[in-house]
């Protein structure tokens, strides 16, 4: 009995604090470091020479490089999350305005099996084209989206009455452009394309020239 | 005149070109004082050459270039100019000034610090990422209505305005953001245990941001911050 009381009362308190101490480093234990996916993380072992000028010279050129970088003139952002698009420089934002982005959604053709995914794509983007006036070229999933018939004719596809009063083309079918639905700005609704109310998109397209750069996240 | 006084005049003009050149002498030296303080554009000119900082200058700018050549965002954590940033392929997409809630100036500096680590570790991928309550961004009713019209599921229309989230780097360190949208819980127990778990490490050392954002910005914020996402910190 005696020995039993002793177990009760020397051990069984030592091998709780045991447990609780085990249990506190298990749940505060760093994590392995991960290294993102595409990117050399500290793994940045270079390093300036010791002599002056060469480490001035070389200081100079990563400046420069990274300077680079960044357009001289302003540049088109547009934030799919929050569906806004801006007109900015580094350091002010010249316009900043509601829009509406891609809305993921997928369509398959029962028929063909042809598949689309309409996302606003991501990355770095130049304006190609400025376009007034512009009508749609309706693309097949136009037609099959609605139950319709993809028509032969060429004028069959072309709508005079849906993208406002300009565009701008920043490559392979994508464009900044208006909307006869301004109720819908803020919301993924489209194909891909970036839709603008009416007022700003006459100012952007004021603003913009063939060539401006536009950054897409 | 006599001899004696034309050497005298000659005297007294050759000590007045002297001094003439003596004062030409010291304004040209002050001009050049005055060129090498400032620069053409009238900025100070750059400090003398210190090499540990030049080397730290030099290792951030390869960071960056680094993370700019995938062309893919990254979150930069910018303590000396207490902004959070999105840049894409070294350009600024994305910016939200650090307002302090229940932390303060020496709170960004210890996460500054343990980011950093003893090896001035620069990069660090986001860990984890937990939402603690949130608010659809457009009313379910008007989405059935929008989702009909453009044959879109709703779910993939919403977009869910948080009230408050976590951003988690190794170490535990964390970035909590708050908002005013009264959302609702994801999850009340996991919400409990991201909050034990902070109160049990945060006094071990883990170092902990919190930040007030509007609803708008936190949305971009949130939904652009995926685990894997590297941080580029500039130390404080």
């Amino acid at each position: 009995m005696a020995v039993r009381k002793v177990l009760l009362i020397v051990i069984l308190p030592v091998f709780t604090i045991a447990a609780i101490v085990l249990f506190a480093l298990a749940f505060n234990r760093e994590k392995p470091e991960v290294i993102a996916e595409g990117y050399t993380v500290d793994t940045l072992l270079t390093e300036l020479p010791q002599d002056e000028k060469k480490a001035q010279k070389e200081l100079t050129a990563a400046r420069k490089a990274l300077d680079k970088l960044t357009p001289a003139k302003p540049y088109i952002v547009i934030d799919t999350h929050a569906n806004r698009i801006y007109m900015r420089t580094k350091d002010k934002i010249l316009l900043d305005a509601r829009c509406s982005t891609g809305s993921g959604g997928e369509l398959i053709d029962s028929v063909t099996g042809r598949r689309w995914i309409f996302d606003t794509p991501r990355g770095i983007f130049k304006i190609r084209r400025k376009v007034t006036e512009p009508w749609w070229r309706k693309p097949d999933w136009a037609f099959i989206e609605e139950g319709e018939e993809v028509p032969k004719k060429e004028s069959e596809r072309l709508d005079p009455n849906v993208m406002g009063d300009y565009a701008l083309d920043f490559g392979d079918g994508f464009f900044i452009h208006g909307t006869i639905y301004e109720r819908l700005l803020g919301v993924n609704v489209t194909h891909g394309c970036v839709r603008l109310g009416s007022e700003d998109l006459d100012s952007l397209y004021k603003q913009t020239p063939i060539g401006t750069y536009v950054y897409i996240f | 005149m006599s001899t004696s006084s034309k050497s005298a005049v000659s005297l007294v003009s050759l000590f007045s070109q002297l001094a003439i050149l003596v004062l030409l002498a010291m304004l040209l030296a002050s001009c050049g004082k005055k060129e090498s303080a400032t620069t053409a554009s009238g900025t100070p000119a750059a400090k003398p050459w210190n090499q540990s900082d030049a080397e730290s200058e030099y290792r951030l700018i390869k960071a960056e270039l680094s993370l700019a050549e995938a062309k893919k965002p990254y979150l930069v954590l910018n303590f000396p100019r207490k902004f959070v940033e999105l840049r894409l392929n070294g350009v600024l997409v994305w910016e939200f000034p650090m307002e302090l809630i229940e932390t303060d100036q020496s709170d960004l500096n210890d996460f500054s610090h343990d980011f950093l680590g003893p090896k001035g570790t620069l990069m660090r991928p986001i860990l984890e990422k937990h939402l603690f309550a949130s608010q659809g961004l457009t009313p379910d009713s008007v989405l059935a209505i929008i989702s009909e019209a453009t044959n879109v599921n709703a779910e993939l229309l919403q977009r869910e305005l948080p009230s408050r989230f976590q951003l988690l780097w190794a170490g535990g360190l964390t970035l909590d953001v708050r908002t005013d949208v009264e959302g609702k819980p994801k999850s009340k127990f996991q919400n409990t245990l991201a909050d034990i778990k902070q109160a049990i490490t945060r006094p071990l050392g883990r170092e902990v941001i919190i930040l007030k954002m509007p609803r708008e910005s936190a949305l971009t914020l949130y939904r652009a911050t995926l685990p894997g996402l590297p941080t580029l910190v500039i130390p404080a």
